[in-house]
């Protein structure tokens, strides 16, 4: 009895050995980098998936903090870039990063590491050019357009919305173990219809609850209801406010007739509701915002101004009840100074 | 000596030997990774070495490298050795964009030059992007395909079946040509 006892303690010791001898080790977090085409990428490998799933990324001006959730130790490629610097402090890992303008963050497995693109001043500095460069002659632009409507000129009253809140249901969106998009997007859809119903228009959502839409679904249902302005708020892993509206194609006669390129015909409006907000979610957060035209199905099939607004990813920003609010009201504001433009 | 410091002693031994074994298990016995194999499939008539374009995304844009490989003549062994390049390409450069787990489990070309190519549900599942990730994730790979191969256009399918969308913001249940052959615009910024 006595020598089993002995064993088994002896078992249990070797086992908290093996533990303390393993924990004992610190993180080996190895730090790269490459730059191409003004897109400086950092790459930070750990051995455990822990030290990447966990770590927690700020982002201020030039500055870029990574802290782990443990003692590391950094074992960095030499910087040849005068642009980039880095320093080790505790737990937390500083990036200063000169022209910095924006962030994107990834969190890759086998091996473990994390990814930061950090977008640099000259590349988003090169001005907007139309989708199309070639202009029609006036009268065969004339003809492009839609001609079940046409963009009102002057000032145009919104009584009519559709919130799109992007994903949900089994489609998550972006996710973590601390947030997914579906949530987030949901609260801040919800608060804006709030918002929107208080100034007495008439709001309508595409979905309302945690229940997966299908892109379809929610074009018919929007198609369905004839809105005066359609917003679809979805969520990005960079630390930027992003709004989509959709860009110029030239079509024929026949090409426009499709339900697929409804938007044609309001891409104006769309383009001065966008700007309307994000100078207003720019004013209220001091967070960058970025404008960019693409073909994305939700907005290219409504027959209504229509814009995606990518809400900065939770990484960086606090997605409080308060903040939440914020760019509700930020948003509501927004469309009524729009109309009173 | 005294059964107590007899046992004491088997018990100092024991924690010795965990230790012991604590590190021959860290820096002898713990197995390396074993890098993947990367010989091509034994396949196909090889008589000549190709360049295959394999386009992967970077910072927001499609960017290009150029492989060889030995030339093979059945299209559809060259479309899974394009893809299994595709893969180690994005791999190589970090790029993220690739869901975790993602296999190719068929892939077909129709008679009217129409690549169906067929993952498993991982695509789907693991997918954590925004819109552009998804756009350049799907564009990457339709260029990467439309470029290397003799096909007119590509179809995804996920488990077998025609599938709507990879991230919720594209839809994908219709050859890939008429969405993703665009350009992105550039961005433009608000300054802070």
């Amino acid at each position: 009895m006595k020598k089993g006892l002995v064993v088994f303690f002896g078992f249990f010791l070797m086992l908290q050995g093996l533990c303390a001898f393993s924990s004992a080790k610190a993180e080996e977090i190895q730090l790269r980098y490459s730059l191409k085409d003004n897109t400086l990428r950092i790459v930070l490998q750990a051995q455990t998936d822990r030290y990447i799933s966990k770590a927690k990324v700020y982002s201020t001006y030039s500055l870029v903090k990574v802290e782990f959730p443990g003692e590391f130790t950094l074992l960095p490629e030499k910087v040849n870039y005068d642009r980039f610097e880095y320093n080790k402090k505790g737990k937390n890992l500083y990036l200063n990063i000169k022209d910095l303008r924006w962030v994107k963050l990834l969190r890759l497995k086998s091996p473990p590491r994390l990814v930061i693109d950090a977008y640099l001043k000259s590349l988003v500095e090169k001005p907007v050019k139309p989708a199309v460069p070639e202009k029609k002659p006036p009268e065969e632009q004339e003809k492009a357009l839609p001609p079940q409507k046409k963009a009102q000129p002057g000032r145009l009253k919104i009584k009519t919305l559709v919130i799109d809140p992007g994903h949900g249901g089994r489609n998550l969106g972006i996710y973590t173990s601390h947030y997914s998009e579906k949530s987030i997007v949901l609260r801040v859809a919800r608060t804006l219809r709030y918002l929107l119903r208080k100034q007495r228009r008439r709001v309508y959502m595409t979905r309302t609850s945690d229940r997966y839409v299908s892109i379809i679904r929610r074009i018919m249902y929007i198609r369905k209801r004839h809105p005066d302005l359609m917003i679809s708020i979805h969520m990005t892993t960079s630390n930027n406010f992003v709004i989509y509206t959709e860009p110029t194609i030239q079509l024929s006669r026949e090409e426009s007739l499709l339900f697929r390129h409804s938007q044609q015909g309001f891409i104006k409006d769309s383009e001065k509701i966008a700007r309307a907000i994000g100078d207003a979610l720019l004013q209220r957060f001091n967070v960058g915002v970025l404008y960019r035209k693409m073909d994305i199905p939700v907005i290219s099939y409504t027959e209504a101004p229509a814009l995606i607004i990518e809400l900065p990813g939770a990484e960086f920003f606090d997605y409080t009840r308060k903040n939440i609010h914020d760019i509700a009201d930020t948003i509501s504001k927004a469309i009524v100074s729009y109309e009173q433009s | 000596m005294s059964r107590a410091k007899l046992t004491g002693l088997i018990m100092i031994l024991l924690f010795l030997l965990g230790v012991a074994i604590g590190v021959v298990y860290y820096y002898m016995v713990k197995e390396e990774p074993r890098p993947v194999s990367t010989k091509p499939p034994q396949s196909g008539i090889v008589t000549n070495y190709i360049y295959l374009k394999i386009f992967y995304p970077l910072g927001g844009k499609v960017e290009i490298v150029e492989k060889r490989i030995p030339e093979i003549m059945s299209q559809v062994k060259l479309a899974e050795r394009v893809l299994e390049e595709y893969f180690k390409v994005s791999e190589e450069f970090n790029t993220g964009v690739i869901p975790e787990g993602v296999r190719v489990e068929d892939i077909f070309i129709s008679s009217d030059g129409i690549l169906y190519v067929d993952f498993n549900r991982a695509i789907e599942r693991n997918f954590k992007g925004d819109i552009v990730d998804e756009f350049i994730m799907i564009k990457s790979l339709y260029e990467t395909l439309i470029s290397n191969l003799d096909i007119q256009d590509v179809v995804l399918l996920i488990d077998h079946k025609e599938a709507e969308t990879i991230g919720g913001h594209f839809l994908i249940n219709r050859p890939l040509k008429e969405y993703f052959s665009s350009e992105l615009t550039p961005i433009e910024e608000v300054p802070q």
